[in-house]
């Protein structure tokens, strides 16, 4: 298709960027003669201009029509969206509206209880003085020696005697 | 019975009163849907849900407008929530599809010649033309526009409908016009070449 190029020299490209304002009268003959003069002598033109009006004027009169299932359709909807709403609350979740922060306080107290319970059998096991004793480091079977651990276990040997 | 009798009667979940409520707006809803709607496949699913919310919220109706006004807001607003989520594909499929005839051609370019004074422009043909151009227009301008022209909506209703100020309608409908007539210029071949005033 050829691309139109409005020009406004030209009255046809005048007239069809012009359409709407013609056709509700926006646009003064007086104002725009050869606007008249040429919708006159120009039948394509004045078609358009014609059958435009008509068509702009007459846009509002068609409705579309539903089909039969329409109402049924939204009657379906409503029944659906019946089903999806929670019941009325009993008892049990009424109550429960109450015990749920409540136990979920329980269980964080309790976590912190249970927490420090095992932390005091921990330290009841494998006291920290024990655990940094020559003892303990002897518990090692071969110890190198010359290492830092052969180092430790003579200098609490040394202390051991020397206290003796 | 008037409508806000029947609105009263939906509130209290009278579906007899309901369902005459339906079959006084269906056809308007529908026409609306269709117009506004990128897919205008779903118009009856979309006005469908809008009597829904109708059917949902209607114990909500303040009384500030008329249950017209109240009914296509929701229908506005309905068609725009779906349009935004549907534009991806309306971008590159929905309008294109939309311009073309039942055999696959824009009617654009297939329209008589008009240098021949038999075939003269069919008013069918100039509002078919004119309904591809409006679609084409940016949302807001198009529902102002369709409310207008179509459906026959004053501008105060339009305010109410859309939810802004009288001014805002009369300035966005004055640039719809603008543009339409923008769009629609290239859509009508040259009646006749080469005239000058």
């Amino acid at each position: 298709m050829k691309k139109d190029k409005p020009d406004k020299n030209h009255a046809c490209a005048f007239i069809r960027s012009h359409l709407i304002s013609i056709a509700e009268g926006g646009i003064s003959w007086a104002s725009f003669p050869g606007v008249k003069g040429h919708l006159d002598s120009c039948p394509g033109c004045a078609s358009l201009v014609r059958q435009f009006s008509k068509a702009w004027d007459g846009l509002e009169p068609e409705e579309a029509q539903p089909s039969p299932d329409f109402f049924p359709g939204i009657f379906e909807m409503i029944e659906a969206d019946k089903r999806s709403l929670p019941g009325r609350p009993g008892v049990f979740s009424i109550a429960w509206r109450f015990l749920k922060p409540a136990a979920v306080a329980a269980i964080f107290l309790g976590g912190i209880f249970a927490g420090h319970e095992l932390g005091k059998r921990d330290r009841a096991i494998l006291p920290p003085e024990t655990a940094f004793s020559g003892q303990a480091l002897k518990s090692f079977v071969n110890i190198p020696p010359g290492s830092v651990a052969d180092f430790y276990v003579s200098r609490q040997n040394s202390e051991k005697e020397g206290l003796e | 019975m008037d409508d806000g009798e029947l609105l009263r009667r939906t509130a209290a979940k009278d579906l007899g009163g309901f369902e005459i409520l339906v079959s006084r707006f269906q056809s308007k809803v529908l026409s609306l849907c269709s117009r506004l709607l990128s897919h205008p496949q779903n118009a009856e699913d979309v006005a469908q849900d809008v009597f829904f919310q109708v059917y949902k919220a209607a114990e909500a109706f303040r009384g500030d407008c008329t249950v017209s006004t109240w009914i296509y807001r929701i229908a506005v607003n309905r068609c725009r929530n779906f349009n935004r989520d549907n534009r991806k594909f309306g971008k590159w499929g929905g309008l294109r599809q939309g311009l073309r005839g039942e055999d696959g051609r824009d009617p654009a370019f297939i329209a008589p010649d008009r240098d021949d004074p038999a075939s003269a422009w069919s008013v069918d043909e100039a509002r078919g033309l004119i309904r591809k151009a409006v679609a084409s227009l940016p949302e807001k301008q198009k529902t102002m526009l369709i409310l207008h022209k179509f459906d026959d909506r004053s501008y105060q209703e339009i305010a109410e409908i859309m939810g802004v100020s009288l001014a805002s309608v009369e300035s966005c409908l004055h640039r719809a016009k603008r543009n339409l007539q923008k769009e629609l210029a290239p859509l009508f071949p040259e009646a006749c070449r080469g005239r000058k005033f």
